[in-house]
């Protein structure tokens, strides 16, 4: 579904985002982007209220890359705006309201309460530049360092953040440790203080490198915890490459260096020949690829971009496979591959379509990193409508601006009208 | 020392005892091998069966051996994994295995209350640990000979919280001359508690939330399942948020939650500004518990408490037809017969009002009740909502809904036992190395975790939707 009348390349880009852009606005509404989530684990397909979860990381950092490629000043707007409503969801005891992607509306996720204060961060000094820094979010977020991960879910006897307060103590998990490095050391970087949480970022550090595989296929691979027999998401280990990268060059350690080159090889490793990345990968079992999530994959994209990878074909194959999937509605599509034996474009499940935030945003930054747009633009979504199956019959997937609707043999299954805070009709798990 | 001269006068040993408290928060500094040993040195002055002294305690101060400890004991307690020390009690039963008054574990009990005192007086914090699922588990991990037996854990630490104390019982309550007579028949006398009158099941409510621990400073810290993040629990918010929806500014009630989670649960779901919320239970305790953990979110309360009138009956102070979501997690299990409660709910709902109902299924196999109930240690309170209390089918609950003017909307069977057969095969799948398999029935598991189909009547828990007739 790709758009056929662009010229080149970075104007098909362009145009997809624009298009991409004016999706995210038909789910926009009061306190955030809202909408059902799809998700590996579990979906929120009920709760569908605007989230604080990593949406806002793709989406702000985007907006940020539009912002200086552009100098379109509707861009600063939008990133203030989403900065400031993520900020107000913070409850009296440090986390953020409906922060837990798939699990919404708990408060308390990780890893993407602290994924989403790293990046408001560095909007905040994007603002600053135009006089229009946001008081007091410094403060705002060593509280949450404070209060939430090092005196909450930190573990003192490990050396490591944990997922959960009341349960689950002696598990990490690589992606939250990662997102705790990455806002220590933004926030070390800016308010040059680094010796406050040198002690939990050194200890987070030695913890992502000591889940690190060596040797064999998954050298350099960071396993996504350390429950035994977990295995290494490309998807979850981008985050760790982010974090070892910006933490290396910091403390000027060349062991952590080397470890995120490691890791940045393992990712470019595990790309599909014909776009998208592996899903899960283990040492003691065969590998698993499916569902390809398109969010996921356009994540270890922008991380080896953002790593310095350069390989122009690399980066154009992927996008190609990334823009083909492209709907009218200017979603991507969500996946490829659920409930199915191999990926195949062409077959599909009602889980393969249902957009979710969380995962678009991912490719709306990969795609500002790749070309440019502006908020205003003549690129309206449209309706959109597919057979799929449903719960082992044959139904429709139907989006418009105002609703997501899915039906099996003509009975209506799930409905969502878009903006509202819970779905209507939901028949599915 | 001369006899009947004792060196601490009785008030004092008094003032001493029942200052001492559990800790359950621990700051970072560790605790010195001096202090610990001196600290073991008077427990092990405790009197012992024929002055055996077969004890032994294990110090563990290494993290990672803590953690093996810990997993291999399968104790799950927070407290356990932020104490700097960590003790394991030991005691050589070989000499006294079938002794009827079990000698062996009161010499361990009365050692283990001379180290929480001692630890006391050295101004360390303490709290035992007996809630444990292994504790061979505790003597594997450690080496112990076969015949050292666990008898729990003590952990120990500097103290970085303030708890309240407990409200003990008289001594009139637990003292009788000369025979044994009871004053008042107390709640576990029987633990199924759907057979225990209104005021046992309060006072018993009012007792587990102390023992859950939930409520001091204001921090989870002792672990129960983790309601709120079972996907039962969040599909019965998000079924409520959905009948929510259809009313401009809902009053939503959720009855008997307890600890109120579920209650937070509705508030997430449907927005702190959406609707009025009101928390319906027994006793002003449980109100006091859940205002100890909402202050710590909310600036101001976002629900309003209705104590139950009296505890000789069911009644909830609120308005005829004037509440328009009603939830309840499991607490019509509680009840022989919850007729008086449904139709006290039936009066107060609206007439386009919806509640929405879950009670566990008797038909489907609880494996873990039943093991632990042929094991005789089940411990009540501890798995409270996986316990010996009543299970419904679906013709018995509906007649009671029926009986009092429900009408089922809706049924909804959550983890049908053919889940099991699912899993089962998925397991098999991964051994044989059919992964993709696997996956794909992993995927079934997930989109069959709640049946609207025959199987509904085999699952674990019931979900109704009701309207009122």
């Amino acid at each position: 579904m790709s758009l056929s009348h662009a010229d080149t390349a970075s104007e098909k880009v362009s145009n997809a985002l624009a298009l991409q852009f004016n999706w995210f606005k038909t789910i926009h509404t009061v306190g955030g982007y809202s909408g059902p989530v799809v998700s590996f684990r579990s979906n929120s397909l009920r709760f569908t209220g605007p989230g604080n979860d990593w949406r806002l990381e793709g989406l702000i950092k985007g907006s940020i890359e539009l912002f200086k490629k552009t100098q379109n000043f509707e861009w600063l707007d939008i990133i203030e705006r989403d900065v400031t409503g993520f900020l107000s969801a913070q409850r009296n005891d440090g986390t953020f309201e409906n922060s837990y992607f798939e699990w919404n509306p708990f408060e308390g996720g990780m890893p993407h309460e602290p994924a989403v204060l790293a990046v408001c961060l560095q909007a905040n000094q994007v603002l600053e530049q135009y006089d229009r820094s946001i008081t007091g979010l410094e403060e705002i977020v060593q509280r949450y360092l404070d209060d939430v991960l090092t005196e909450r879910l930190w573990n003192k006897s490990m050396g490591f953040v944990r997922d959960w307060e009341i349960s689950d103590f002696q598990y990490t998990n690589a992606a939250s440790c990662a997102a705790m490095l990455e806002l220590i050391n933004v926030l070390a970087e800016i308010n040059g203080d680094r010796r406050r949480y040198s002690y939990f970022a050194d200890a987070l550090a030695q913890t992502l490198v000591g889940l690190q595989i060596e040797g064999g296929y998954l050298d350099g691979a960071v396993v996504s915890s350390n429950r035994r027999g977990a295995g290494a998401s490309p998807f979850l280990a981008s985050r760790c490459l982010r974090a070892l990268r910006l933490h290396a060059n910091l403390v000027k350690s060349s062991s952590i260096s080397e470890a995120a080159d490691r890791l940045k090889t393992f990712l470019v490793r595990q790309a599909l020949p014909e776009g998208g990345f592996k899903r899960m990968l283990w040492t003691w079992r065969p590998h698993s690829i499916n569902p390809i999530v398109t969010g996921a994959s356009a994540q270890v994209l922008t991380a080896l971009l953002e790593d310095g990878f350069n390989d122009d074909p690399f980066y154009k194959l992927q996008e190609n496979w990334l823009l083909s999937l492209q709907l009218p509605t200017g979603a991507f599509r969500n996946a490829i591959g659920h409930g199915q034996l191999t990926p195949n474009v062409d077959k599909s499940e009602w889980r393969d379509w249902i957009p979710s935030a969380g995962w678009q945003d991912k490719i709306f930054y990969f795609l500002a990193l790749r070309g440019a747009s502006s908020p205003s633009n003549e690129w309206a979504s449209k309706e959109w409508e597919t057979r799929t199956r449903v719960k082992g019959a044959w139904g429709e997937y139907i989006e418009n601006p105002e609703e997501i609707k899915v039906l099996r043999k003509g009975v209506l299954f799930y409905h969502w009208k878009k903006r509202k805070r819970m779905a209507s009709v939901c028949k599915l798990s | 020392m001369a006899l009947g001269s004792p060196t601490i006068t009785g008030k004092a040993f008094s003032e001493f005892s029942v200052g001492r408290r559990s800790t359950r928060v621990f700051k970072a500094d560790p605790v010195s091998r001096e202090v610990v040993e001196r600290i073991v040195g008077t427990a092990i002055e405790a009197p012992t069966a024929c002055n055996r002294q077969l004890w032994h305690f294990v110090v563990i101060d290494d993290p990672q051996m803590k953690v093996k400890v810990c997993r291999m004991s399968d104790a799950q307690q927070s407290y356990l994994h932020d104490a700097p020390i960590l003790i394991a009690a030991f005691y050589d039963t070989s000499l006294e295995p079938r002794n009827p008054c079990n000698t062996a574990q009161v010499s361990m009990g009365m050692a283990i209350y001379g180290l929480l005192l001692a630890a006391e007086a050295e101004g360390v914090g303490s709290i035992y640990l007996g809630g444990i699922r292994s504790p061979r588990g505790c003597e594997k991990a450690l080496g112990a000979p076969s015949y050292w037996k666990n008898y729990g854990f003590i952990c120990m630490g500097y103290r970085a919280d303030d708890p309240p104390a407990p409200i003990p019982r008289k001594p009139q309550e637990v003292i009788s001359y000369n025979e044994f007579s009871l004053k008042e028949k107390r709640f576990h006398m029987d633990i199924r508690p759907h057979l225990w009158s209104l005021s046992q099941l309060a006072d018993f409510r009012d007792k587990l939330i102390w023992y859950k621990g939930i409520a001091i400073d204001g921090k989870t810290l002792h672990v129960d399942p983790d309601t709120r993040f079972s996907s039962k629990f969040n599909l019965l918010a998000a079924r409520a948020g959905m009948a929510a929806q259809e009313f401009e500014k809902p009053a939503v009630m959720d009855i008997l939650s307890s600890n109120g989670d579920l209650l937070h649960q509705l508030i997430l779901t449907i927005g702190k500004e959406a609707g009025e919320f009101l928390a319906y239970d027994l006793t002003q305790g449980i109100e006091d518990f859940i205002e100890q953990r909402f202050v710590r979110i909310y600036d101001s309360l976002p629900y309003q408490f209705l104590c139950n009138d009296g505890l000789d009956r069911i009644g909830i102070p609120r308005d005829d037809a004037s509440v328009h979501v009603v939830t309840c997690y499991e607490r019509l299990d509680h009840f022989e017969d919850p007729e008086p409660l449904l139709k006290e709910l039936r009066r107060v709902i609206h007439p386009n009002g919806r509640m929405i109902v879950c009670v566990s299924g008797r038909f489907y196999p609880h494996l873990y009740r039943y093991r632990r109930m042929r094991k005789k240690n089940y411990a009540l309170g501890r798995n409270w909502n996986r316990g010996p209390e009543r299970k419904y089918n679906p013709s018995s609950i509906e007649s009671h809904f029926k009986n009092t003017s429900w009408e089922v909307v809706s049924l909804e069977g959550y983890q049908p036992i053919t889940l099991k057969f699912l899993s089962i095969a998925e397991r098999a799948a991964c051994k044989i190395k059919q992964t993709s398999w696997g996956d794909r029935l992993a995927a079934m598991r997930r989109d069959h975790l709640v049946t609207t189909k025959f199987d509904r009547r085999f699952c674990s828990s019931l979900i109704y939707e009701l309207k009122p007739c």
